[in-house]
């Protein structure tokens, strides 16, 4: 999704507006009425002062900050405060994050232009917002303290939360200034700090979010429950895209707590019908969907068996197999090329030694622990969300839509998400909420998925597959690449892609790869998948850095070369690859060949490197095979280059958690659709990474003083290649298509 | 009707054939404890009864009549938090931390019986999933917490 800016600028419609193009513009500034519900007017006393969009200040001193992404795991809310703090010169103490209310001053990302959690792009795009909104802050409290004083602002030192002024002694909290301040124009290109007179950027702090989430009181949507609530279980139709045909509610209706059963649309086409829609547009959205709606879940999911229902149409042809067998079918095609340099064809022709490989991924499932969950409330024109979601933006607009009336009636409550990885990017159960709360005006609805549903109506990772082809000189150096990616992509389901040669979802990560190789190009060729497909963590980072870094590898031994040195002799017009390709040599201590380990078994290194959302990422996994001939992944050494490191102690985090991830996936992920409908339903035949299967990682991060780049993707995309790539070392064995534990029995 | 302690309070529950889980969201509206799977499979419903680990969403209410129920929110005694609610933000361990109030308890149960663990018995005693991968973290955790517990019985 890294570049769909145009895209979505065009179709939503959604203001252009430059808010920190330059420091901070006046308008918009919220000078003297707090953007919070309940806020005080300037010059009130006790009053919270909001100095501008992100920080305001409250009597007893606490700085709030208002942030506009969601926290779901990735630890932003507190790198975000530790950016305003930083330059607001404040201690993370006194910080307090709120959630930023709706409006344009909010869009972050692309120009101003959209307002989202994800794509990596929380620190990239927010560091310097948050960082001028901070110094900005810090200028108006300086300006106000240099006229209370009479003092010249030159003189003034800030230092955690208070102005001093040293000749004088005087000394005070920022909280004495802050109506003054706020009366203040804000003020423009404020100077910000030089990153080596940073005292909280680059120093390992603790989450904001950590004891609340060990003493369970921190709120999750799942959570909600606003007074006279009702609580909805649901069905879909099993089959992607069916509707209802018959629906039998009468033995449902008379179980104990039950208020209704609705039929109400999937929401599958959440960002084709609504988010994306044109105001006249009239949604096509299938009513799929029976909804219980009880006095609690459940009244309502024990009621909900009890429903007879019978579902027709939608994509009943669906298979994953007949799919795979469609894109064998198309490999020997041309696709559209996403990144071309010299003659593809003609280098081919001419090699002295060509090698030629097809990879597979299969659809894979978010799994987040928190099932789906959104809770609305229709009262008069307006309407409360309390969800998670990627974007707050586009649910409001959903919700707009659903019920004809201004986003600016929509409020959206944002509790922490127990986990997305990209899934709630579709809106589909906010939908299906609004559409329960429109029915019955005035009480909040909650819909709560099953695990079943989570899983059989997940925005799968796509089932992509890849032709890789690559020629040598007579003297084994690499003259040419080639690779087509087959299949269908996010982008394309959800209206982004619209307009454009390919799908960048399935392309992304494919091009800029960093080997020096004269003739190279990577095509995208359709074919179209009618299980729904979404953003799965790193997108197209998730089967490229597997099908190239697997493919790297192949060459290197087609030229009979250890994989490490023969990336190395790759990478010199990419020193940044190559750095980071030798923190991670040195920290593995790599060896090429198998060795007898001290638990009696083989051992086997494979190497993997690969640059996804900006941020470099190298890789080296140690493997064996168990007794049954499964592979056991003991250690993963990880270095990373994503620039400036705000918090190393989340960042770590990230890394880890982007590697457990991948390596799930890697191992034992596959979801299976037979007659338009997945097979699995829960984790049992759904499994995902144990603690018993969770590798030792070691992290290191790259330093260096540039603007950060993404943290919450890039460590995935490489560890499925570095594993098959150890297994090939240890075993000869070349796995090509994924899942590993699949691929071996 | 029944009535059931949840840490230390007496609840009315309409159903004991409701499970767990449901009973202490939905009645106790005490929220702390997870929905994660139904089907005793994810581990993030964990609670204990009599001081044992249970996955509640497949235990029924009527199951925990006459005996004494701790939820994540009843761990800490007087105010003070448990040595693994302390290691947990020592060790910078949630993530998300949708799983984690299971994972504690889960440890919590764990570490009664056997207060201290190797390394190895940490990663084959712990059966909670978490799909953020913080399973080194939660590890060093419940280390931390065993070395304080042993430290404190000294
Ligand atoms: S919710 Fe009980 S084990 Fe998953
Ligand atoms: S912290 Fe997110 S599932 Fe464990």
């Amino acid at each position: 999704m890294t570049r769909q800016a145009s895209e979505l600028q065009n179709v939503s419609g959604l203001s252009r507006r430059a808010f920190l193009g330059t420091g901070i513009s006046a308008g918009a500034m919220v000078l003297t009425v707090g953007l919070q519900g309940g806020a005080l007017k300037a010059g009130e006393k006790q009053a919270s002062q909001q100095l501008n969009a992100f920080v305001a200040i409250e009597p007893d001193g606490t700085v709030s900050v208002f942030i506009p992404f969601v926290e779901m795991g990735q630890g932003v809310h507190t790198s975000l405060a530790m950016l305003i703090a930083e330059e607001l010169d404040v201690p993370m103490a006194q910080v307090k994050v709120k959630e930023a209310p709706l409006g344009p001053e909010y869009r972050l990302h692309w120009d101003g232009a959209v307002r989202y959690t994800g794509s990596s792009l929380t620190i990239k795009d927010g560091f310097m917002p948050m960082r001028k909104a901070g110094a900005a802050a810090r200028a108006m409290l300086l300006q106000a303290a240099s006229e209370e004083w009479g003092i010249a602002v030159e003189e003034l030192l800030t230092e955690a939360g208070e102005i001093s002024h040293l000749s004088s002694g005087r000394k005070a909290a920022y909280s004495t200034f802050v109506t003054r301040a706020a009366e203040n124009a804000p003020p423009l290109n404020v100077p910000l700090k030089k990153s080596a007179d940073f005292k909280l950027i680059g120093t390992p702090t603790d989450r904001l979010d950590m004891v609340e989430k060990t003493n369970g009181t921190a709120q999750f949507a799942i959570d909600a429950s606003p007074p006279d609530m009702l609580v909805a279980a649901i069905l879909q139709s099993p089959v992607f895209g069916g509707r209802i045909r018959a629906l039998d509610k009468d033995a449902a209706l008379a179980m104990p707590g039950v208020v209704a059963v609705e039929a109400i649309p999937n929401g599958t086409s959440s960002f084709v019908d609504y988010v994306l829609a044109p105001p006249d547009h009239q949604p096509n959205d299938p009513t799929g969907t029976v909804a219980v709606v009880a006095d609690s879940f459940w009244h309502a999911k024990s009621a909900l068996k009890e429903v007879t229902v019978e579902f027709e149409g939608g994509a009943e042809a669906a298979s994953d197999q007949a799919f795979s067998a469609r894109l064998r079918s198309r490999v020997g095609e041309q696709g559209v090329a996403a990144e071309e340099a010299g003659d593809v064809d003609a280098a081919l022709a001419d090699a002295a030694i060509r090698i030629e490989a097809d990879y597979e991924v299969p659809l894979a499932a978010h799994m987040a622990m928190e099932p789906m969950s959104c809770t609305a409330l229709y009262e008069g024109d307006r309407c409360t969300l309390w969800t998670g979601h990627q974007s707050a933006d586009w649910v409001a607009t959903v919700a707009s839509k659903i019920l004809a009336i201004p986003t600016e009636n929509v409020k959206v409550v944002t509790p922490y998400l127990g986990g997305s990885f990209g899934r709630k990017n579709n809106a589909d159960y906010v939908v299906q909420a609004v559409s329960l709360a429109k029915r019955f005006p005035g009480r909040p609805i909650k819909v709560i998925w099953t695990r079943e549903e989570d899983t059989k109506h997940d925005f799968y990772r796509p089932q992509v597959l890849g032709r890789l082809q690559a020629g040598f000189d007579a003297n084994n150096n690499p003259t040419v690449f080639r690779q087509i990616n087959i299949g269908d992509g996010p982008q394309r389901h959800a209206g982004f892609a619209a307009g454009q040669p390919f799908d960048h979802s399935v392309m992304d990560s494919s091009a800029n790869q960093p080997y020096d190789i004269p003739n190279k190009r990577t095509e995208y060729l359709l074919e179209e998948n009618a299980v729904p497909l979404g953003f799965w963590r790193s997108v197209g980072g998730a089967h490229n850095g597997f099908f190239i870094e697997s493919f790297v590898d192949e060459m290197a031994h087609a030229v009979g070369e250890d994989p490490v040195a023969f990336r190395r002799r790759l990478l010199s017009k990419s020193p940044r690859f190559a750095a980071v390709l030798d923190k991670v040599i040195e920290m593995a201590n790599w060896r090429g060949a198998p060795w007898m380990a001290d638990d009696g078994r083989q051992h086997a290194m494979g190497v993997a490197l690969h640059e996804d959302h900006y941020t470099i990422v190298g890789e080296i996994a140690e493997v064996s095979l168990d007794e049954y001939g499964m592979p056991k992944v003991h250690k993963v050494w990880c270095a990373v280059d994503c620039g400036t490191v705000v918090n190393p102690s989340s960042a770590a985090m990230q890394v880890e958690s982007g590697i457990a991830f991948g390596l799930s996936a890697a191992l034992m992920e596959k979801v299976e659709v037979q007659e338009g409908a997945v097979v699995n339903s829960n984790f049992h035949d759904y499994p995902v990474l144990t603690a018993q299967e969770m590798p030792q990682i070691d992290v290191a991060f790259i330093e260096r003083d540039a603007a950060p780049t993404g943290l919450g993707e890039p460590a995935t995309p490489p560890i499925a290649a570095a594993v098959c790539n150890a297994l090939f070392t240890l075993t000869g064995k070349r796995i090509r298509t994924l899942p590993i534990q699949a691929a071996l029995s | 009707m029944i009535k059931l302690s949840i840490n230390g309070a007496i609840h009315e529950i309409d159903d004991p054939n409701m499970p767990l889980l449901w009973a202490i969201r939905e009645q106790a509206g005490l929220t702390g404890t997870k929905f994660g799977c139904g089907a005793g499979l994810c581990g993030c419903c964990t609670v204990h009864i009599d001081g044992e680990a249970v996955r509640s969403c497949i235990t029924p209410a009527g199951d925990a009549v006459d005996k004494s129920v701790t939820t994540i929110e009843g761990l800490a005694s007087g105010g003070v938090p448990h040595p693994l609610q302390e290691a947990f933000v020592a060790e910078n361990v949630p993530q998300c931390g949708y799983c984690q109030s299971g994972q504690i308890m889960a440890a919590a149960a764990f570490l009664q019986e056997n207060p201290s663990p190797t390394d190895e018995e940490i990663r084959e005693g712990m059966g909670n999933l978490c799909r953020c991968g913080t399973y080194l973290r939660i590890q060093a955790a419940i280390a931390r917490a065993a070395r304080t517990g042993t430290e404190e019985k000294l």
